[in-house]
């Protein structure tokens, strides 16, 4: 069990922590600045939940960047087991070296070696020396109860057993965050051992702030008009609503075609669709009247004050 | 409280029994926060009282945004605990403003106590709060959580005391049933006896059990070679690799949630017999099944299917007073099953609907709700009576609305539609599953898939 109030970031401030996010075009509300600086001071893994598109790993490569560390991600899949997690042995390799000793190995000598050892992403992640690597689990909910329980361990201690070569551990634990799109119910046990953040698709006001920091070439009324789009657009019933990648996708899209400053006609906007719906049943479903509806949000958004959008 | 107690075998410098006053201290109030949020059915881990504690004593600034932040970020798991976290923050920390100490005060002391300049101040500031007044659940609770909390078994014993109780706030299990309106009591149900059911269930399970996965098993005949055991293999042969083992994708277990919709106008359609057999069959061989009937509400049914004959699971159902042949609302019967029984649906269970789709609630609520249960189930099928005519097309306003989320919509009436289902889940093709392809309808389009 790691400590509070010894780690690297001991003295890490929130408005420090601002900053890096600010330097690195990410929007993050208070909440996201206190939890985040929570789970780094307390030395424990962050559990971020939230629908996709809402931010979740981009807020794990924003800790990377702004700490100016590395960045291990491992992407979870169902059947994910711990010879892809954790490590492996060279199979081959250590074939070749046993045949080439002509059926034995030389006194002293092992085909359980470090240079026999493939280091997955988790045992990647506690090896590194010098500054603590920020290790992404992500959408571990894909993976099988099975591997959740491989991650405890790894979670509280910062070390992982290999029996033939002995224990690893972290000289400084890394940064750990998980994400998960919440399509199965993960363990207690490991929230338990997390810190719980849940990221809900963006404000307006957020979204613009955020369409204008990553595509600044793109008119601001635009931006505007694109935000009250997809704000419209998420509240339908579709099969995948568009996240805040999907807005961005809109917006460089508008701005590639450079139709700026008269804002999004019902041409444009039609034709541009394809940037936002990723699934051809929400596509059928986009008729004259949802249109009309999405062209009236546009005005309204258009239309609003563009006040400091930073909380 | 036993705050004397030296060496908590956390601290090891001088400040470590300071700052573990102020802890204990504030344990007290989070610990009362905690019981609330439990009674109020949020699912606190065991130890969460201890880790918010030490994150409040890790913030900057103790105002009530960073607060409710900390504790949010420690105390709850779950999304849908949010709002009820959300409006019992605001009466803790109305009442904790109620008390003749300023809260944030109280919380600044917390952050100097870490922090260990000054050592008079901490202790003075910080006597035992009276933690009589934001519980209203009577005393026994507390003693429970915190005493033993003290020392450095501070995790391990807590989670002793807490355990059980954590646990059992989740018991969604509780259905009820209020036969209102046109509905009858499940009665004892005729069979005809064999439906011939059983190669086709067994088919659907084998189909649905190797859909997804990239796990494999050993096998004398596969399609992979098992690198790591030729190896260890190997070992015994100094180092020539004798045979070559072999692995296939491992058959991975099969849940589901059946949703019946059992308005009349349903069971109009379809045997009662064939219905109850079928899902008797299904509970059988999948290593998990959950079972409702809908009408204008829901009902978990699961339990009556654990029996080995149809007449029994009748009088199953009877005994529970489930009832049948109301009006339907599929749409809201869906929400209801994503709001009350939340478990029920998730990425690895297949959803099957049965349903003529004949709704009589809003259409909006049914494709909203079905749009939800296809993202998040592994698989989507309806089954509708009604598709048996050869002529079949969904135009039915409630079926035209839920379709785009749906998987594949098959006939349900007898065996033979079972044996189709079977059939084409068996050729793993999601795209085309449906009874669009199902080659007994007469001038199919799919023509070219006898599989």
């Amino acid at each position: 069990m790691t400590d509070a109030a010894s780690g690297p970031y001991a003295d890490l401030t929130g408005d420090e922590l601002r900053e890096r996010f600010d330097d690195q075009n990410y929007v993050a509300e208070d909440e996201i600045v206190t939890t985040v600086l929570l789970a780094l001071r307390l030395g424990k893994p962050l559990l971020i939940e939230g629908e996709p598109g809402a931010g979740k790993t981009e807020l794990a490569k924003v800790l990377a960047e702004g700490f100016d560390t590395e960045l291990v991600r491992l992407q979870c899949y169902e059947g994910l087991a711990a010879e892809n997690a954790l490590y492996e042995w060279n199979y081959t390799k250590q074939l070749l070296a046993v045949q080439a000793e002509e059926g034995g190995v030389a006194d002293g000598q092992t085909v359980f070696d470090e240079q026999f050892l493939l280091e997955r992403p988790l045992l990647q992640a506690l090896h590194g020396g010098g500054e603590p690597p920020v290790l992404l689990i992500d959408e571990v909910d894909r993976a099988d109860e099975e591997f959740e329980a491989l991650l405890l361990e790894v979670l509280s201690d910062f070390q992982i057993s290999i029996p033939e070569l002995g224990t690893v551990a972290a000289a400084t634990p890394p940064i750990v965050v998980i994400t998960s799109n919440r399509t199965r119910k993960l363990s207690d046990a490991l929230k338990r051992r997390c810190l719980y953040l849940h990221v809900s698709p963006p404000s307006f006001e957020k979204e613009r702030e955020i369409v204008r920091r990553k595509v600044p070439q793109l008119d601001p009324a635009v931006a505007a008009e694109l935000c009250g789009i997809t704000q419209r657009l998420r509240e339908e019933s579709l099969l995948k609503p568009p996240g805040v990648a999907e807005t961005l996708d809109f917006g460089r899209a508008l701005a590639t075609i450079g139709d700026g400053e008269d804002g999004i006609d019902r041409e444009t906007l039609r034709n541009a669709l394809g940037t936002v719906l990723k699934d051809a049943e929400d596509v059928g479903r986009v008729d004259d009247d949802l249109l009309d509806a999405l062209l009236d949000a546009a005005d309204q958004a258009r239309a609003q004050p563009v006040e400091d959008a930073t909380d | 409280m036993g705050s004397e107690n030296p060496g908590d075998g956390t601290g090891g410098d001088g400040s470590g029994d300071r700052s573990f006053d102020a802890k204990s201290t504030m344990l007290d109030s989070v610990i009362g926060f905690v019981r609330k949020l439990r009674a109020n059915g949020v699912i606190v881990p065991a130890d969460a009282a201890i880790v918010a504690t030490r994150a409040l004593t890790e913030l900057d600034a103790a105002d009530r945004e960073s607060v409710r932040a900390a504790l949010k970020a420690t105390l709850v798991t779950r999304q849908r605990d949010i709002d009820r976290f959300e409006e019992l923050f605001d009466a803790f920390w109305h009442d904790l403003r109620l008390d003749e100490r300023d809260v944030p005060e109280v919380l600044e002391h917390l952050a100097d106590a870490a922090n260990p300049p000054e050592p008079a101040e901490a202790d003075d500031g910080l006597p035992s709060r009276s933690r009589a007044r934001d519980d209203s659940s009577g005393d026994e609770t507390s003693e429970d959580a915190t005493v033993e909390a003290q020392e450095d078994g501070f995790q391990r014993v807590t989670a002793d005391a807490f355990g059980a109780g954590g646990e059992a706030g989740e018991s969604i299990e509780i259905a009820q049933y209020s036969p209102t309106g046109a509905r009858s009591r499940v009665e004892r149900v005729p069979s005809r006896g064999d439906y011939g059911l059983d190669g086709s269930v067994v088919r659907m399970t084998t189909a649905l059990s190797t859909m997804t996965g990239r796990r494999r098993t050993r096998t004398t005949n596969g399609r992979f070679v098992d690198g790591r055991r030729a190896l260890r293999r190997s070992f015994g042969t100094g180092g020539v690799v004798a045979s070559l083992p072999e692995s296939e994708p491992e058959e991975s277990v099969v849940r589901g949630t059946v949703l019946v919709d059992v308005s009349q106008s349903v069971l109009d359609t379809i045997e009662r017999g064939f219905l109850l057999e079928w899902l008797r069959l299904l509970a059988l061989h999948w290593r998990s099944l959950r079972v409702f009937f809908f009408d204008t509400d829901v009902r978990e049914v699961t339990d009556a299917f654990d029996r080995r004959t149809v007449g029994s699971v009748s009088e199953a159902l009877a005994s529970a007073e489930a009832a049948w042949g109301g009006g339907t609302q599929i749409g809201s019967a869906f929400a209801d099953v994503r709001r009350s029984y939340p478990g029920a649906v998730d990425r690895r269970t297949a959803v099957l609907v049965v349903s003529d789709g004949l709704e009589r609630g809003e259409l909006d609520a049914l494709s909203e709700s079905a749009a939800r249960l296809s993202r998040r189930a592994a698989l989507f099928l309806w089954l509708n009576p009604l598709a048996t005519h050869p002529n079949y097309e969904p135009t039915a306003r409630g079926m035209a609305a839920a379709l785009p989320a749906v998987d594949g919509l098959f006939a349900f009436a007898d065996a033979d539609d079972v044996a189709e289902i079977a059939r084409q889940l068996d050729r793993h093709d999601r795209r085309r599953l449906g009874y669009q392809f199902d080659p007994r309808r007469p001038t199919t389009s799919a023509t070219g898939d006898a599989g």
